[in-house]
Parts: structure tokens; C-alpha cells; sequence
């Protein structure tokens, strides 16, 4: 197993230098100037010159895509061209608001996906079962950012009852811990700051699981079924257990193996969603980032926040893997 | 030299029904195929009617009658610049059908052709491929396309070309587990051994053979591109301005969403269906043509 984790982690060494070439590449084939975006297009030719000279752009771009990565290495994903702030600062600051919002949306997508599933299954046929099909294939159908308007408009505009954008109301930040605004209100115990997060957090982290939600729903459902009619559950009901615990301790905990590479699956994909629920809710994280950076033309913003992103990725779906092989002993690791 | 066998055809033979009879008709009995075959040709029948179908002019602005909610004149209101929501939402869909369409099938033939080529020669060209692949699959596919968007600038061919390209490792590895899978059948070999050349081999014989999983993925291949396609309208970087498109739609009408929260509720609406319509197309497609992918 260890043996297993080590070369796994090797195996990310060429697979991240490829992520941090890709982005590299991509963003240098931009057709925009960066002295130009600066200057303006009447700077003089001199100054762009100068300014080219300065940011390092006259170099052959191998030794660019070396200095960058020497400087990723130790954590310097440059400056923005607009703000002149340091990209990395700005990545730490912003990085505990996609966290908590991908933590919120994953946690809704289980216990919903999960919990819809196994009941599907067990009423199969029913009109439970129907309605929460036809609710999961809207939700694999649904545009998140569209759904995210739509509950602006129902519990922002039209009911008042959540507020429509941002993370925490004015004044209200509990004091930092870990940067995760719910989880610092409960270990200063300010009830406050917890309901007013908690009220901010909501409707993003819906909108943002509802695709997840529904492919952990459908696939919990198909699994369920399988199981439910093996030989060892009907032997557990044989032998007078009820059948909660039928379906829940002997049914489920085995329809779970596949699930969980699904949920897996769906971490990495609410990397992508969070770009787009982040814009639509005006969340301050990696996502808005990357778009203010697209809008600005600022493209070191983006090359940064895309290599940041790409990196989690790659980690997260490597935690899955082997997260796989622990649970289910049945999958060889070579 | 080739040798031609006659073999006498027995004609008290009982009639089979043709692969393809036999697809209509397991086709026909699947629900959820039919549902979206019906919506999609709903939708693709008001793209190609579009002109006809649309009461105003998708492009003519009418300021007085800006924001106004659906009405008799509007059965979906009007958006910020007055124009009839009903009759962009209508030539929205050539859009999105058109970019769907489009980039899947890029993504398709580059992702057959790598997907093809690792798979069957493997070696060094395999691990180069995949290696490339992996590399793409380690973004979220619609971060790559914005990034590709930053890079390209606006436009419905350079929103094709993002998409489509973003989708090639998907196809690409479904291609290359299909070919590993076959090219070592008797037939494989069979057909090699009476001469075929590679191109023939991977062409005529293994690629028929595993189309079935590759039109499943294909068909909600386009669902995914459409969501895409809208997302990247949404934030900005699709369509120019003024096509009507109905991500680009609902980027607009976000700005105006307090007021007047009809401008984003049908481009959406429309969005969700035509998703839905790939959607229930590709999962009984799947019951059909590959039970056991169920």
C-alpha cells in the first residue's frame, strides 16, 4: 500500500510539469501585449520596450517557462499586470472560500444523492422514485449558473430570505482561524457570524452541488438495486433483521464501493462548477478570480489561479485513488 | 490474389430482421429515447423554422418597451434593449445546436484518431498520446475552455474549437480502451493475416466494432458541450454581441435580474431542455445499443 501511495506521487512529478506547461503555453500564445495592457495602446515604444525588458518578456521563452516554474516552485506565481499585487497572496486569500464552498456542496450532494438513492431503490417504481429521476436528470441537465439565478430570484428578489452575493455580511467576519468563515463562528462560538455564513453559504453550495447531487442519486439508485436483490440480503431478512438495518448496514455499505469514485469524480468537477457559481453569487474565490482576470485581460491572474486549480485537481483525484484501493482490497494496486 | 467462395443461399432460411430493423425497434420501445428524440426534433424544427416561427426580429431593439414581463405582444417578455425575448430564445437554438453538434464531432474525430493510434500501436506513441491527454484531463474541462477563450477571443468557431478541443481526452481514452479490447480477437488477426494494412485494420475492421459505447458518449457528449458553450456565453466569452445565444443571454440578464427576472427564466428554460433531450437520447441510446454499459 505504501509502496503504492510513493509511486503514485512520482507518477504526479511529469503529470504536474505537463499542467504547469500546458498553462504556461496556452497563455503565452495570448495575442495581447502585456505591455500594452499596462501602458495602454499610446504608450510610447520606448516604455513598452522597457517595460517588456522589465516583466522579463525579451527573454526566449524556454528561460520565461523556467524562471515561472522555478518561481511556482517557491510559491511566486508572479504579479498582476492590472493590480500589481502579488498572485499567490491573492490565491492563499481567496483559497478558503472555494474550500468552504466546495466542502458545503460536496456534503449536500452525499447526504441528498445518498440518501434520494437508497430510497429510490428500495420504492422502486414509486412515484418517489419517479419524482427524484425526473429531479436528477434536471439536475444533470440544468445549467448551475442558471439554477443559481433562479434562486436568487425566488429566495433573494422575490421572498427576501437569503442574501444574493457575497460570503459574510458587513462586519460580521468572525475572527480568522482557519480562513473557513462556519467552522471559525464555531470555534469562537459567535452564533452571529455562523448564522449570517451559514445564510451566504446555502444557496451557492446548492446550486454548485446540484449536478453532483444528482449523479450520486442515480448512481446510489442503480447500485442499491443490484445489491438489494443479492442472496446475502434476502438471507439477512430470513433471519428477522428488520429491514432498516437490512438496507442500511448489509444493503448499503456495499452499494457504496462504486459511489464513492463517483464522489471522487465529483470533487474534481466542482473545481469547474465553482468558476461559475462563484461569478454568479459574487464568492470571493479562486473561481471569481480567474474570471476578473479573463474580463481584465490579466493574464498571469489567470495562468496562476489555472496552474493552482489544475494542481488540486491532480491531488484530489490521486487522494480518491487511493482512497479507492483502501476501501475496496478487490482493486490491485501494481 | 483474391478467391471468391460462392456459398448457395438456402432460402427457406427464416428472414432475420437486419441489425438496423432490429436497433429501430428496440429504439422505439425505449422511453426515455423517445422523449428526447421528440423534444430534440421540437427543438431542431423551431432552429430550421426559426424566421418563420419568431414573430419580431430577434435583432430590432425597441427601447421604449425595454424589461417588459411576458405580455400578449411578448408571450416572454422583452430584454434590456426592448427585443423580443420569444424570438431570440428561437434563434438561440441554432446556436447552441450548431456549436454542440460542432464541437463533439471535432472532439470525436481527433479523439478516434489518437484514441486509435495509442491504442493500437501502443508503445512510445501511446504513452505520448495518453501522456498529453492526461495532462488535459487534469483541468476542468470548462477552465480549459475559458482559458482557450482568453487566448482565442470571442466568437461561435473559436467557442467549437475550445470545446471541441477540451473533449478530445474523454474520446480519446474511451477509443483507445475499445481498440486494446478488440485487436487481439481471432478476426484482428484473421484480417491481418490476409493481408490488410494497419489503416485498413483500425478503419474498416476494429472501429465499426466499437462504435456502439463511442455514439453513447458522443450523444451526451453534446449535452455536456451545450452547457459549456452556455457557460462560456454566460461568462462573456462566447457569441458576440448582439447574436442571440442563450448563455450570452443570461450573462445579460443577470445585470437587470431585480427588475425584471424574466430575461434569464426562458433562456434557461430552453438550455435545460435541449440538455435534457441529449440527455435521455444518450441513456437510451446506451439500453439499446450496450446493455451492459447500463
Amino acid at each position: 500500500m505504501i509502496t503504492y501511495i510513493i509511486r503514485r506521487i512520482f507518477l504526479l512529478i511529469p503529470v504536474l510539469f505537463g499542467v504547469s506547461l500546458a498553462t504556461f503555453v496556452v497563455m503565452h500564445l495570448f495575442t495581447t501585449d502585456p505591455a500594452e495592457i499596462i501602458l495602454g495602446q499610446h504608450a510610447t515604444v520606448e516604455r513598452a520596450a522597457a517595460l517588456r525588458e522589465e516583466m522579463g518578456l525579451n527573454k526566449p521563452i524556454y528561460i520565461q517557462f523556467g524562471d515561472y516554474l522555478s518561481g511556482a516552485l517557491q510559491g511566486d506565481l508572479g504579479k498582476s499586470v492590472i493590480t500589481k499585487s502579488s498572485i499567490s497572496e491573492e490565491l492563499i486569500k481567496r483559497f478558503p472560500a472555494t474550500v468552504e464552498l466546495a466542502i458545503a456542496a460536496i456534503c449536500i450532494a452525499m447526504v441528498l444523492g445518498v440518501t434520494l438513492g437508497t430510497i429510490s431503490a428500495v420504492k422502486q417504481n414509486s412515484i418517489f422514485d419517479y419524482g427524484t429521476m425526473v429531479a436528477a436528470l434536471m439536475g444533470v441537465s440544468m445549467p448551475i449558473f442558471w439554477l443559481g439565478l433562479m434562486m436568487i430570484i425566488i429566495f433573494s428578489v422575490t421572498l427576501g430570505w437569503l442574501p444574493s452575493s457575497g460570503r459574510i455580511g458587513i462586519g460580521m467576519q468572525p475572527d480568522n482561524i482557519t480562513g473557513l468563515y462556519i467552522l471559525d463562528s464555531l470555534l469562537t462560538g459567535n452564533m452571529e457570524s455562523l448564522r449570517d455564513a451559514f445564510e451566504h453559504l446555502i444557496m451557492p453550495a446548492m446550486a454548485l452541488g446540484s449536478y453532483s447531487t444528482a449523479i450520486i442519486a442515480r448512481m446510489t439508485r442503480a447500485t442499491m438495486l443490484e445489491t438489494i436483490r443479492q442472496d446475502y440480503i434476502r438471507t439477512a431478512r430470513a433471519k428477522g433483521l428488520s429491514e432498516t438495518v437490512v438496507i442500511i448496514k448489509h444493503g448499503l455499505r456495499n452499494a457504496l464501493i462504486p459511489v464513492v469514485t463517483v464522489i471522487g469524480l465529483q470533487v474534481g468537477s466542482l473545481l469547474g462548477g465553482a468558476v461559475l457559481t462563484e461569478t454568479v453569487f459574487s464568492w470571493p474565490g479562486i473561481g471569481s478570480y480567474v474570471v476578473e482576470g479573463v474580463m481584465a485581460s490579466d493574464y498571469p491572474r489567470v495562468q496562476g489561479a489555472v496552474l493552482l486549480i489544475g494542481t488540486i485537481f491532480v491531488m484530489v483525484n490521486l487522494m480518491v485513488d487511493v482512497l479507492y484501493s483502501y476501501l475496496d482490497p478487490r482493486i490491485k494496486h501494481m | 490474389m483474391e478467391a471468391k467462395i460462392e456459398v448457395p443461399i438456402n432460402q427457406n432460411f427464416e428472414k432475420r430482421k437486419g441489425p438496423f430493423a432490429e436497433f429501430v425497434t428496440r429504439f422505439m420501445g425505449s422511453t426515455s429515447a423517445m422523449i428526447g428524440l421528440i423534444l430534440l426534433a421540437i427543438l431542431i424544427f423551431s432552429a430550421v423554422f426559426a424566421p418563420v416561427l419568431a414573430p419580431y426580429d430577434p435583432y430590432e431593439s425597441n427601447l421604449p418597451e425595454a424589461l417588459n414581463g411576458p405580455s400578449g405582444a411578448h408571450i416572454m417578455g422583452t430584454d434590456e434593449l426592448g427585443r423580443d425575448i420569444f424570438s431570440r430564445t428561437l434563434y438561440g437554438a441554432r446556436i447552441s445546436l450548431l456549436v454542440g453538434v460542432e464541437a463533439v464531432a471535432l472532439a470525436l474525430t481527433c479523439g478516434i484518431l489518437l484514441g486509435a493510434l495509442a491504442g493500437f500501436y501502443g508503445g512510445k506513441i501511446d504513452t505520448t498520446i495518453m501522456g498529453i491527454m492526461d495532462v488535459m484531463l487534469s483541468f476542468p474541462s470548462i477552465l480549459l475552455a475559458i482559458a482557450f477563450m482568453t487566448v482565442m477571443g470571442r466568437g461561435v468557431e473559436k467557442a467549437v474549437i475550445a470545446i471541441g478541443i477540451v473533449s478530445i481526452p474523454e474520446y480519446a481514452r474511451i477509443v483507445r480502451a475499445s481498440v486494446l479490447s478488440v485487436k487481439e480477437n481471432v478476426y484482428i488477426t484473421a484480417a491481418r493475416a490476409i493481408g490488410n494494412n494497419d489503416k485498413r485494420l483500425i478503419f474498416v475492421h476494429i472501429l465499426p466494432n466499437i462504435m456502439a459505447p463511442i455514439i453513447v458518449r458522443a450523444t451526451v457528449g453534446v449535452s455536456v458541450a451545450i452547457l459549456e458553450a452556455a457557460a462560456l456565453g454566460f461568462l462573456g466569452l462566447g457569441v458576440e454581441p448582439p447574436t442571440a445565444e442563450w448563455g450570452t443571454m443570461l450573462g445579460a440578464g443577470r445585470q437587470t435580474i431585480f427588475n425584471a427576472p424574466h430575461i434569464v427564466t426562458f433562456p434557461g428554460l430552453a438550455i435545460t431542455l435541449t440538455v435534457m433531450a441529449f440527455n435521455l437520447l444518450g441513456d437510451g441510446l446506451r439500453d439499446v445499443l450496450d446493455p451492459r454499459l447500463k
